[in-house]
């Protein structure tokens, strides 16, 4: 029974055993770097099993090594805020020129809408030349940090569908999120927390759920893990009641030496990797809390975020970001819901719009001022937006909304090697289709992933007989938004 | 030490061919000759056929290489590989050139160049002939004998197979595991629970028996008994219904945003029963995808054709309701060729496959089978099920069970109908009425302008000068209508709905049935995502109902009963009522029409208008007033009143009868739908010019379909893939039977089995075992009992220094694995072991104790309501599985989402699994109740009895004895654990439950027993089959 080679299995995984046990906070195991920097090609990451999460360097230079991404779910209007439209302004309530709507598929509109301009005021701001709306005085102190993308375009028009196609680069449940490949393909630099976290404000959670952070046909691994933001942040963190720190280190010793003598039965290297992952779980019930801790930030960047002690929401949330990938870990998502204003009682474009401006503006602008004042901010990259725009059309529920728009809309990208301060991408003078700097989600991805230092045609996962990749089959990275 | 890791880390990596042939050590097949198959396809495959292969509109300079004509072609003056003569193969100056314009493939392409040791493979097998093979997974089924040295081990077919090649290697196969691990292993493949620790004693006693001839027979008896007993319990079914519900994509909600219930568990039903009865595979096969089609099908092969309603459906508004059809069949297609075919169909679906012999049109030929269903993205048909309808024994449940599975309902009649009892219900009802009790006076009707108007299937509502509406198309017989209108002011007391004849209708309407009739199931309003249900409804004359259809009925919360009429071609008119005037806060409102209580029933056309004022119910208020007479003053006017409005209510209580539940099933349409080529896979883009396309299979499959004269339905398709000359499909089901037991499929890739898959370990043997399916007339039992009964299953898991070289991934068998059992089957382990399961089989999902917060992270908050009682203890396959929020154990421990189907699930090991097993409350308080089973089968002092009951606790858990150093160990940790919490009360009492404390163990000791309890569920050891 006993005939392996007991040493060197142990030697092996007692290495890896404690090689996880003793990376520190900010300190990351070069060793293990080093050593797990197998690319086969096309680049497919050696994903060792037993440690599935173990940092990997990216096959290519990166720029950036990590990522933020605020998702505005639900779609904000980019015409009530980045895309100034005085030509729409004008034509409020004429028909569109029917030559903009011809082959245009829309969720909601009959056809018969008129055009709608923005109440709002617009102003010039930065060096940019960009003009930012009024609702979102604190994005005026970021506008020549980040890269403003106002050619976006997608393919699907359905909130779920287009929060998948956003995510996954398809409109079908079922394949990795964007967070799934970049874990997938980097690991994660925490030993004590998930490399792929989702976060959740408003008043309810995305539509899609699950699908949305899912790690589709990569290892399940790879799946981004939802921490709630106060209480709790992870389901069955706390001992159960009563159960002092005592208690359980003697618990998770005794389950230890159990299955050790399994493994000394049996010489199943499985059996290390689950006592490791016993021994991570019993770190993260302090890491988490500690993390979710806000009490130890300074009064000054609580200020910055707009965050009031023990108050959940995207500000809290943006807080706990930057706390999370100061702590190594690899993929941020926060979702922030409700920008679905199509124009009836709690989703209008008048104080509904307003209150979601309100809820995140300023937080998401101290994220990037937070950042860059802690160095961070230049292998970090910041996405902020929606899962497709808002037409130029108005749509007359109790008052008058935009209706899905999948055609032009704006999204913004910071740090990560993006060039700071810089317009890409143009609409026509009503906003209805792009006419340069067209960015498509998939070209997106493909530029997101060249920053991580990826070919996004080479990082492929091959499941059923083909080579998945995240840009499908299409995708060009965007150089000139790249400094 | 660094062979080792490499090894490990190709664990995850594609080249398993690579691995296998050339692994260290491995020399079986080093010296042979070039094989296309083995060692040229798989090359080809991954370098070249992408621009070089079978899609014809993507190829590069006409060149195919994936048939020898296309390779051997004559292109003016050269070839890309001439037979024989390696110096004159275009192919393999190219794929040697350093020359970036020449060399293949290009770097364009980035691809991997070819290796010099691959291009000496080519050049050898061009010397040789170049002699192609059809792909082997499209040949015919190959018989072999292998021959074997060891004779004695050999214990049936399978063990020949391996045994020569473990020969060919030099290796010998691990002994006979013991037989406790035996018991635990068979228990858990076979059920999926624990073995009771009688039945590993009873089996340990017969098994092990002395080494002679007579003593072998003995225990070759004892192990056989084991396995038919096993075969033939119904967690036989559970176990591997689960693992076909994962294919099936199996859930109990809708999916995408929204993602509400959906009834779909008869079908699980059905799933079990027919793994229990055995039924044979072709069968299995033909009930579900064309059940419907068989001649006078019964209830339960209906049922089975739920197996294709098990698509994701966007309940979200303005989702384009075509596009959502389209998904769901192309979802059907490619479902149906990855669970039969091992194919991946989908890659032909915006192009021909780059890798395998499927056309873009073969594709959409498959697509045509599917075409025709009549279900309409969230609509479909229907059939009523009873609990325990798919076992044979349909049972009307308990009333308070009804009313979990109905639901937040209002009205419904519970357990028989006694008119008593009735009158009593009815009296109430029409008190809460204010139309009954509304003054005598007209109200008056007030019109209003549509915004919007929708249907959830695709007909063509529009409303007609007059106000009223009118369908002018139908998809669907179970269309729903939604119609957004502005409202004047927003007090509305009380809704008319007319139902008006139309000369465009059937019979004049008013409704769409051939007879003019119809059937609303459910009418409300929505304004502010919030449904605004009526309070009661009622016909303003005898005539404006049928009485087995009241207008009631539409207000009832229950989709299974409608609101019909008598179809005579007169107006009639239903009036539905709030509580009181209803003011609501937005002037847009929307009317929700739903018809889902049979086929054909929506109606024609319509008018709706609204009261300020509530409108009296004279017949209601007449029959409040009968009713409140005592029987012997009622005029016999009253008492037929009174009779009649029984009848009425007898007849609604029928159709909600045993509180049978509407399962989704699969129909057909009366005319098939047009099929054409997508171009690129988008559906606004039908191919008309390549014409119109009548159902096909992939022709490259055998075998051909004869031509008929007739239209090939799905029922052709099912026949099809289970035609014994059809090779695929016995392969694939019977590689996936043997990945459940050995960890990983003789073809590891069991979902592809085209060019791109790994080759299979053990050839013959697969072709053996399918060829042995379809001679056991493809009962899968039988093919359980062979593999469980082979001497290879039957292996010591346990890992081999003489292995860890040259077959690290034990690919060629010379042991078991340990496997960690599947996310259901960690809880059911631990049910088993504590004594807490509720064996019950079948029937509507269960919602057991879940970690709060779960809905944080979906849009809408599911409701949960616990259960109680045993039904917390049922097994994890009848926990309710939302697929926006999964029951967060399924979830951690890597069951799918079942948005599409999931032929193989991932294994891993993370903290987030020690984490759910530490502290769930659900497994704490499992483990309380395993350690009141130590207490109960071991009564005693806590100190004197203590070994025992840990002892025990090992044979509960894993179906042994604990070693010294193991008792020790954990003796050491209950005693410590006693101690410390004699002075942490508190702590003791949230451990410690009240059954342990009764048993005369203080609640120290009783939260020192649990804690051991949980400590023996967190090993791995225990949510491991070894």
């Amino acid at each position: 029974m006993n005939d392996y080679p007991k040493n060197e299995l142990q030697d092996a995984t007692r290495r890896h055993f404690f090689g996880q046990c003793a990376v520190g906070l900010g300190s990351i195991a070069l060793n293990c770097l080093l050593a797990r920097d197998g690319w086969s090609a096309p680049q497919r990451p050696k994903i060792d099993p037993a440690n599935p999460m173990a940092p990997r360097k990216s096959p290519l230079p990166a720029k950036a090594k990590r990522v933020i991404y605020l998702f505005m779910a639900g779609a904000p209007s980019q015409l009530e805020l980045f895309s100034d439209k005085p030509k729409l302004r004008e034509l409020t309530g004429q028909s569109p020129p029917p030559s903009l709507l011809k082959g245009r598929r829309f969720a909601f509109l009959k056809g018969n809408e008129k055009l709608l301009g923005t109440k709002r005021q617009f102003s010039r701001c930065g060096q940019s030349g960009m003009t930012l709306s009024e609702l979102l005085p604190h994005h005026h102190k970021i506008v020549d940090e980040v890269c403003w993308l106002r050619g976006m375009s997608t393919d699907v028009f359905n909130h779920g569908p287009a929060k998948l196609f956003m995510n996954t680069g398809f409109q079908i449940p079922g394949r990795p999120a964007f967070g799934g490949w970049v874990t997938y393909g980097l690991g994660s630099e925490s030993a004590d927390l998930p490399g792929f976290v989702v976060l959740q404000s408003g008043r309810r959670g995305p539509r899609g759920g699950a699908s949305l952070w899912s790690s589709g046909f990569l290892p399940t691994s790879f799946q981004g893990v939802p921490f709630r933001g106060s209480g709790d942040p992870i389901l069955n963190l706390q001992s159960p009641s009563g159960l002092t720190r005592e208690n359980e280190r003697d618990f998770y010793d005794i389950v230890g030496v159990l299955n050790k003598a399994r493994f000394d039965q049996t010489g199943d290297p499985e059996i290390m990797t689950r006592m490791n992952a016993y021994e991570m779980a019993f770190r993260m019930q302090t890491s988490a809390p500690e993390l979710m801790d806000l009490s130890k930030e300074s009064a000054a960047t609580l200020a910055l975020y707009g965050v009031k002690p023990g108050e959940a929401g995207f500000a809290a949330n943006a807080l706990l970001a930057r706390r999370m990938i100061e702590r190594g870990v690899r993929f941020v998502q926060l979702y922030h819901t409700d920008w679905d204003h199509h124009g009836e009682r709690g989703n209008n474009l008048d104080d509904d719009l307003e209150a979601r401006c309100r809820e995140v503006d300023q937080a998401s602008a101290a994220l990037v001022l937070d950042l860059k004042q802690r160095g961070l901010l230049e292998d970090t990259i910041v996405i902020w937006g929606g899962e497709f725009g808002r037409t130029p059309m108005g749509e007359v529920r109790e008052t008058t909304g935009r209706d899905h728009h999948i055609d032009a809309f704006t999204i913004w990208v910071a740090g990560g090697g993006f060039k700071p301060g810089y317009l890409f991408g143009e609409t026509d003078e009503l906003g209805f289709g792009v006419v340069e700097g067209g960015m498509h989600v998939h070209d997106l991805h493909a530029t997101l992933l060249h920053q991580l230092g990826f070919d996004h045609e080479q990082l492929t996962y091959r499941f059923q007989g083909r080579d998945f990749r995240l840009t499908d089959v299409h995708g060009k990275v965007e150089k000139n938004i790249l400094a | 030490m660094k062979r080792l890791k490499l090894c490990i880390s190709l664990l995850l990596s594609v080249a398993v061919n690579v691995a296998l042939w050339n692994a260290p050590g491995l020399t079986g097949a080093a010296a042979q000759e070039a094989q296309f198959n083995r060692d040229i396809r798989p090359l080809l495959s991954d370098r070249c056929f992408y621009c070089h292969g079978p899609d014809e509109k993507n190829r590069k300079a006409g060149l195919r290489l994936d048939t020898f004509e296309g390779a051997t072609k004559d292109r003016g003056g050269y070839r890309a590989i001439t037979p024989g003569k390696p110096e004159e193969s275009e192919l393999l100056r190219r794929v040697t050139s350093h020359d970036a314009g020449e060399m293949m493939p290009p770097p364009a392409a980035k691809k991997p160049a070819i290796t010099a040791q691959e291009a000496e493979l080519l050049r050898q097998w061009i010397q040789q002939g170049a002699k192609y093979q059809g792909h082997w997974a499209f040949q015919p089924l190959a018989t072999a004998a292998p021959k074997v040295k060891n004779r004695k081990w050999v214990r049936n077919g399978i063990d020949r197979f391996i045994l020569a090649r473990l020969e060919r290697e030099g290796i010998a196969p691990s002994p006979q595991a013991d037989a406790r691990t035996l018991i635990r292993r068979l228990s858990l493949d076979l059920t999926g629970l624990l073995p009771q620790p009688t039945e590993v004693e009873a089996f340990v006693k017969e098994f092990n028996q002395k080494g002679d001839l007579a003593g072998l027979r003995k225990q070759e008896a004892a192990y056989s008994r084991l396995v038919e007993r096993l075969l033939a319990t119904p967690h036989y079914g559970e176990r591997w219904g689960r693992h076909w519900l994962d294919q099936a994509r199996y859930a109990d909600s809708n999916g995408y945003t929204i993602d509400g219930d959906r009834v779909m568990w008869p079908y699980r039903d059905w799933v079990i029963q027919a793994l229990n009865q055995d039924m044979p595979f072709d069968q299995f096969t033909i009930e579900q995808l064309a059940g419907d089609l068989l001649p006078n099908p019964t209830k339960a092969q209906v049922v089975a054709t739920g197996f294709h309603r098990n698509t994701v459906i966007n309940e979200e508004g303005g989702v384009d309701p075509e596009q959502a059809r389209v998904e769901q069949v192309m979802d059907r297609v490619n479902t149906t060729g990855a669970v039969w075919l091992g194919l991946t169909v989908g890659c032909a679906q915006c192009h021909s496959h780059k890798f395998d012999p499927i056309s873009h049109k073969e594709y959409y030929r498959m697509f045509a089978f599917f075409n025709s269903t009549m279900d309409y993205n969230n609509q479909g048909p229907v059939t009523s099920v009873q609990r325990g309808e798919m076992f044979g024994k349909p049972e009307t449940p308990a009333p308070e069970e009804q009313f979990a599975q109905l639901g937040p309902m209002r009205g419904v009649i519970r357990g028989a109908l006694k008119q008593g009892e009735w009158e009593k219900m009815e009296i109430a009802r029409l008190e809460r009425s204010p139309a009954v009790t509304a003054p005598d006076k007209a109200v008056a009707w007030y019109s209003f302008e549509s915004v919007k108007i929708e249907t959830e299937a695709n007909g063509k509502l529009r409303q007609l000068d007059d106000g009223s509406f009118l369908i002018t198309a139908n998809a669907s017989a179970n269309d729903a209508y939604r119609i957004l209108v502005r409202i004047d002011s927003p007090r509305v007391a009380a809704v008319r709905l007319r139902a008006l004849s139309h000369e465009s209708l059937p019979k004049n309407g008013p409704g769409l049935a051939a007879d003019g009739s119809f059937a609303l199931s459910e009418f409300y309003i929505e304004s502010e995502g919030a449904s605004h249900r009526f309070i009661s409804a009622f016909g303003p004359t005898a005539e404006d109902e049928q009485s087995a259809w009241p207008v009631r009925a539409a207000a009832d919360g229950d989709r299974r009963t409608a609101w019909s009429i008598n179809n005579n071609a007169q107006p009639r008119e239903a009036v539905f009522v709030y509580p009181s005037a209803k003011v609501f806060a937005s002037r847009q409102v929307q009317f929700i029409m739903r018809h889902d209580a049979g086929a054909r029933s929506g109606l024609g056309r319509f008018k709706i208008e609204i009261a300020r004022e509530t409108p009296r119910d004279a017949r209601g208020a007449a029959l409040l007033e009968a009713l409140k007479l005592p029987l012997n003053s009622r005029s016999p006017e009253q008492q037929a009143m009174v009779n009649a409005a029984f009848d009425s209510a007898r007849a609604v209580r029928e159709k909600q009868s045993g509180n049978a539940v509407m399962a989704m099933i699969m129909r057909d349409i009366d005319t098939p739908r047009e099929t054409y080529i997508f171009t690129r896979g988008n559906f606004t883009r039908p191919d008309k010019a390549a014409g119109l396309l009548q159902p096909g299979v992939i022709s490259a499959i055998p075998p051909a379909l004869p031509e008929t004269g007739k239209t090939r339905t799905r029922m052709d398709l099912a026949k099809w893939l289970v035609d014994p000359a059809n090779p695929l499909t016995p392969r694939v089901t019977i590689n996936r039977i043997w990945m459940r037991y050995f960890g990983r499929g003789l073809v590891e890739t069991e979902e592809d089995f085209g060019a791109q898959g790994a080759q299979p370990t053990h050839p013959e043997l697969l072709d053996w075992l399918s060829g042995e399916f379809i001679r056991h007339g493809w009962s899968m039992k039988a093919m359980h009992r062979l593999i469980v009964t082979s001497a290879t299953y039957r292996q010591a898991s346990a890992a081999r220094k003489d292995l860890i070289e040259i077959d690290p991934r034990n690919l060629l068998l010379a042991r078991q694995e340990r496997l960690r059992v599947e996310a259901e089957i960690v809880r059911d382990a631990a049910l088993s072991a504590s004594g807490l399961l509720n064996a019950r089989i079948g029937g509507p999902s269960v919602r057991p104790p879940q970690p709060a917060g779960v809905y944080a992270f979906t849009q809408s908050r599911k409701n949960w309501m616990t259960a109680s009682g045993t039904e917390r203890f049922r097994r994890a396959l009848y926990t309710h599985y939302y697929r926006s929020a999964p029951y967060p154990l399924f979830t951690t421990f890597d069951t799918p989402d079942f948005q599409t189907v999931c032929t193989r699930r991932q294994r891993s090991n993370t903290p987030l699994q020690s984490l759910t097993l530490a502290n769930d409350p659900a497994f704490l308080e499992i483990a309380q109740g395993l350690a009141a089973r130590l207490v109960r089968d071991e009564p005693g002092e806590f100190a004197a009895k203590l070994d025992a009951r840990l002892r025990h606790a090992f044979t509960l858990c894993f179906s042994r004895e604990p070693n010294p150093a193991e008792l020790v160990a954990l003796r050491g940790y209950v005693e410590r654990q006693a101690q410390g919490f004699a002075s942490q009360p508190a702590s003791a009492r949230t451990l410690a439950s009240k059954e342990l404390i009764g048993a005369g163990l203080t609640e120290a000791q009783s939260a020192a027993l649990v804690a051991a309890a949980r400590a023996l569920f967190n090993t791995d050891n225990f949510i491991t089959r070894e």
